[in-house]
């Protein structure tokens, strides 16, 4: 029996330890390998959404690609942990290999009065289901800041649309990605975990680079490999710059890089390999005059057709 | 002028079919008259934007596009994406 243990913490500085402790599966796709258990050890407190998601695609995609048989787990202790972030029934139901599709498209947000946990399925199907997208997760997030910060409501959406726009139309052969909103009164976080292609396979479709300026690139305004296909390209430029204008977090791991904004501090460097993409954002809960202001410069520096 | 509340297609427009159904009610509505658009409320992906408003931009051409659609009660972001949607489509297609 080989067993895989994770302990400890790991939240989206460290992350890349925790991909480094499982990612090996992805080395074995359709291979079948049969006496592999998970032991995660972690503590409740220390369960962070970054930490639940990216666990639960490597779960996901071993089960969906064949990549081990049968593989046991602490399944009791890891559902109580998913049911931090209302996923332990598709966790549950992931382990079992049993009624997953329906269980994947009602995952329902959590909300409290001092913080909300929104998880929502993001695949093609579902992104069509105006109500589902608007009253469930939208209305969660505009509920909670409409008496706090009304106007921070339009820079969260943003991010989240962008996110999950880019996500559904390059990551196509992944239908069981989760988007993640949590926040409170002084901040939210947005997390995405895929295991399609990444962002550096995607940009290598049009540009012949290395890695590291693939990752870079994608960063820059109208660039996309996919312009001719309606995109604009400016979906991560717009992200990072809400990241820069509010002072807040962007870190994206993409197939062995990790791109990093600290409050506008940008650096990208190796490091442990994904497959696909993890996104995670984190937005002050601030004012917005000084971003209101960037983009009216914008629009009034640039050519303005409307 | 016909007054059409955006929100009504939902309070996020990031799909391809969300778009294809707002850029048909557009079309329908200036055959016969301009239309003023409340955005209030509403984020569009940059992808939306070009798919309608970069579209009909080249479609009615400047002059008619500006006398048939007016937008009102838009957030900076939401110009921005107009504009970045209408420039894409003009430069790139």
């Amino acid at each position: 029996m080989t067993v895989t243990q994770v302990n400890g913490k790991y939240n989206e500085n460290n992350i890349s330890s925790l991909i480094l402790k499982l990612n090996f599966v992805f080395k074995f796709k359709n291979k079948g390998l049969r006496n592999y258990d998970f032991q995660i050890k972690i503590k409740e407190k220390d369960f962070t959404s970054i930490t639940a998601l990216t666990i639960y695609k490597i779960l996901a995609y071993s089960l969906d690609n064949n990549c081990l048989k049968n593989p046991s787990a602490n399944i009791d202790e890891i559902t109580v942990l998913f049911s931090k972030f209302h996923l332990h029934d598709l966790i549950k139901a992931y382990y079992n290999q049993k009624d997953i599709d329906r269980i994947f498209a009602n995952i329902k947000p959590l909300k409290k009065n001092d913080f909300f946990v929104a998880p929502h399925p993001i695949n093609r199907e579902i992104a069509k289901n105006k109500d589902d997208l608007s009253n469930k997760y939208y209305g969660t997030i505009y509920d909670y800041y409409k008496d706090k910060n009304p106007e921070i409501i339009e820079y969260i959406k943003t991010c989240l649309v962008e996110i999950s726009s880019n996500f559904l139309y390059h990551a196509q052969n992944d239908d069981k990605s989760i988007l993640m909103a949590e926040g409170n009164k002084t901040k939210v976080e947005i997390i995405s975990v895929d295991t399609s292609d990444g962002i550096i396979s995607t940009m290598r479709e049009k540009y012949e680079q290395s890695d590291n300026n693939l990752l870079s690139l994608a960063f820059q305004r109208k660039v996309t490999s996919k312009i001719e296909n309606g995109h604009c390209g400016t979906g991560l430029w717009l992200i990072n710059e809400i990241v820069n204008n509010l002072k807040g977090k962007l870190i994206i791991h993409s197939e062995g890089y990790i791109y990093r904004n600290i409050r506008g501090n940008v650096s990208i460097f190796a490091s442990s390999y994904w497959k696909g993409t993890i996104v995670y954002v984190k937005l002050p809960i601030t004012q917005v005059l000084e971003i209101n202001n960037f983009f009216t410069e914008i629009l009034s520096k640039e050519k303005k057709y409307i | 002028m016909k007054n059409l509340v955006l929100s009504k297609f939902g309070n996020v427009i990031a799909t391809d079919e969300k778009s294809l159904e707002i850029y048909n009610s557009l079309k329908e509505i200036i055959k016969s008259e301009a239309v003023k658009i409340d955005a209030k409320d509403v984020t569009i992906s940059t992808k939306s934007s070009r798919l309608i408003f970069g579209k009909l931009y080249k479609e009615l051409t400047p002059k008619v596009f500006l006398e048939k659609i007016i937008i009102e009660n838009a957030s900076p972001i939401f110009m921005f994406s107009i504009n970045e949607g209408i420039s894409t489509e003009i430069e790139f297609s």
